[in-house]
């Protein structure tokens, strides 16, 4: 029973051995073609291969038009031929080749490939950088060989411009004149202020105080026309004040200029009998002191003003009938305070 | 050596037309505006040529602005040269900053309509209806506060005159005199606090240029959809009420609100 039990198991690890024995002798074999020929025994090209397969490939460039410009675009095609699987093959991206550094390449789609086409025909723009630029550079086509035995040969390549050059003539860009066009805007944008007041004061704008005078201007104005308009028309009353304001001066100036006349009392009794006269109301009788003092009293004159009044003219009396040390000089202080006295009282 | 001379001339030559603006006298940067000025205009006849040297005018009468000079007739040449620079958002902008200043000044005025007719809205439709501004005609507008001081202060003075000639002559057709001029006065005053409360609600937001053809959106994101269709044209005035990842909700003149690129606009005015 223990030997039936045993016995699948030694069966299967001996299998698992021979498994395993044939695994490292296969690794022994590949690991040998690899350090043999340095590379794998199925090689497929990194580069420059575009899955074509066929048994004789070619390749080759046609260019129109042969001269170009700098800059400008050369219609540039690679054909195919021979090749067994056209609808397979990839389209060799020529921008990521170094070789095409010196162009300007544009993709340009292809029309639909058929199956059983002898030709396949890449179309590109090809815009040449400078004039240095003399041919199409060469492009190594990879391609696969069916019947080859599986190795290196398997992938024989071709290129373009096997038998001839692809000559380019790349002519200076021409100069483009450019367009000049006028500014066009209305005339009144082309003036512009100039001279310092462009940079000058900003426009006034009145504050508080101004506000404050223009307010305050009318009145005042109005009240300064008013004060003229009554100078130029005084009412009665001030007719009146203006009359005797002016008797007095009058008065007041003779006194003061009385020590020039030749008999200066009498110019000074002369002066403060005129001011009474335009004053008072005084009787035309009344010459003496003492009628003259009567009179203002009778027209409610303080007494005392009245009598001072009357010893003015007593005093003129005086000096001028019997002269005795009193100059002009006090006595015409005294005629003067009189007049001053007899206008407070208005 | 050829080329060293002419990298010394370039050199020169940037630092002469650029210099100025850094650190010189106002006169400095005004005689180099001017001169870039007329170079644009004696070279009107290639725009290619002629559009950097009003762009350098620009560059230096926006030095002078934002030195503290708010002239009238600085605005005015600095809204131009923008605009014949080719930038006409700017130009726009240029003429809010001055009437923000002196918003009774009729030239400015005459400058913001016609530059406003350049910004191309749609000939008609919700666009034109919602997006143009609508012109405003205010007390403020039409009178400066110099010359509404002495309106206010002449008429105020024929009231007081009139007050007089009747104490003058006890006719009462004076007192009729002096309410009219009264009345005048009240209703100037009127009209100017009208205006003064308008304005504080208008401008209460701020005022935005739209700098380049910008889709109005109902959010602020490219996936949301327009708001308004065809795009804001460059030049286009709204004003902004809030800003949220790099976008502004703006309303237009119409009252549409939507959203813009923050950095479709520009600032200006109050």
């Amino acid at each position: 029973m223990s030997d039936e039990l045993t016995q699948p198991k030694k069966r299967s690890s001996r299998l698992r051995r021979v498994t395993v024995l044939a695994c490292l002798v296969l690794i022994t074999q590949y690991a040998s073609l690899i350090t043999a020929q340095g590379q794998p025994a199925f090689f497929e090209p990194t580069e420059h291969y575009y899955k074509a397969k066929g048994r004789g490939i070619a390749v080759r460039w046609e260019v129109e038009p042969k001269a170009v410009h700098v800059g400008r675009d050369l219609a540039v095609t690679l054909v195919i031929t021979g090749a067994q699987n056209p609808t397979e093959i990839v389209k060799p991206d020529l921008g990521k080749l170094k070789a095409f550094d010196q162009f300007v390449v544009t993709a340009v789609s292809d029309l639909p490939r058929d199956a059983s086409a002898k030709e396949v025909r890449f179309a590109y723009k090809l815009a040449p950088r400078s004039t240095d630029v003399k041919q199409v550079p060469t492009l190594q086509f990879f391609y696969s060989n069916p019947v080859a035995a599986p190795g290196p040969k398997q992938f024989p390549s071709t290129r373009t411009n096997r038998d001839v050059d692809a000559p380019l003539t790349v002519l200076e860009a021409p100069k483009v004149e450019r367009p000049i066009v006028r500014l066009e805007a209305p005339e009144s944008l082309f003036r512009a202020a100039t001279g310092r007041g462009v940079i000058g004061s900003e426009p006034f704008v009145p504050r508080r105080w101004a506000w404050l005078a223009a307010v305050l201007f009318g009145p005042l104005m109005a009240f300064g026309w008013f004060l003229a308009w009554r100078r130029v028309f005084p009412d009665a009353v001030q007719l009146a004040r203006m009359r005797r304001s002016r008797a007095a001066r009058r008065a007041t100036d003779a006194i003061r200029k009385a020590h020039r006349a030749p008999d200066p009392v009498a110019a000074v009794a002369n002066a403060v009998l005129g001011y009474l006269r335009a004053r008072f109301p005084l009787r035309d009788a009344a010459v003496t002191p003492s009628e003259i003092a009567a009179d203002l009293k009778e027209l409610n004159v303080p007494e005392e003003i009245a009598e001072q009044v009357g010893d003015v003219f007593r005093v003129c009396d005086r000096a001028r009938f019997a002269p005795s040390g009193d100059n002009g000089l006090s006595l015409a202080a005294g005629a003067e305070a009189a007049v001053a006295r007899l206008e407070s009282l208005a | 050596m050829n080329g060293l001379a002419r990298l010394a001339f370039s050199v020169v030559a940037f630092f002469c037309s650029a210099a100025p603006a850094f650190g010189s006298s106002p006169e400095d940067i005004l005689a180099f505006a001017e001169r870039a000025f007329a170079e644009g205009v004696a070279l009107r006849d290639d725009s290619e040529i002629a559009k950097p040297a009003f762009a350098r005018a620009a560059v230096h009468y926006d030095e002078l602005w934002e030195r503290g000079y708010h002239t009238p007739d600085l605005v005015l040449n600095r809204s131009r040269a923008h605009r014949l620079a080719g930038d006409l958002p700017r130009g726009i902008a240029a003429i809010h900053d001055g009437l923000a200043v002196a918003r009774f000044s009729r030239p400015l005025q005459v400058e913001l309509d016609d530059a406003r007719a350049r910004v191309l809205y749609p000939i008609e439709g919700e666009l034109t209806t919602q997006g143009r501004p609508r012109q405003v005609r205010t007390v403020g507008t039409r009178m400066s506060p110099a010359d509404a001081w002495v309106v206010s202060g002449f008429v105020w003075l024929l009231a007081c005159a009139g007050v007089v000639r009747f104490a003058m002559t006890r006719n009462a057709l004076w007192l009729v005199f002096v309410a009219f001029w009264v009345i005048a006065l009240g209703s100037l005053g009127a009209l100017w606090l009208q205006d003064a409360r308008q304005r504080e609600r208008d401008e209460s937001l701020p005022l935005l240029i739209v700098t380049a053809d910008v889709t109005l959106r109902k959010g602020n994101a490219t996936e949301y959809p327009a708001r308004i269709e065809p795009a804001l044209p460059k030049g286009a005035e709204v004003r902004g009420l809030s800003r949220r990842g790099g976008w502004v909700q703006v309303q237009l003149p119409g009252g549409m609100i939507g959203w813009i690129p923050e950095a479709a606009i520009i600032p200006c005015g109050p």
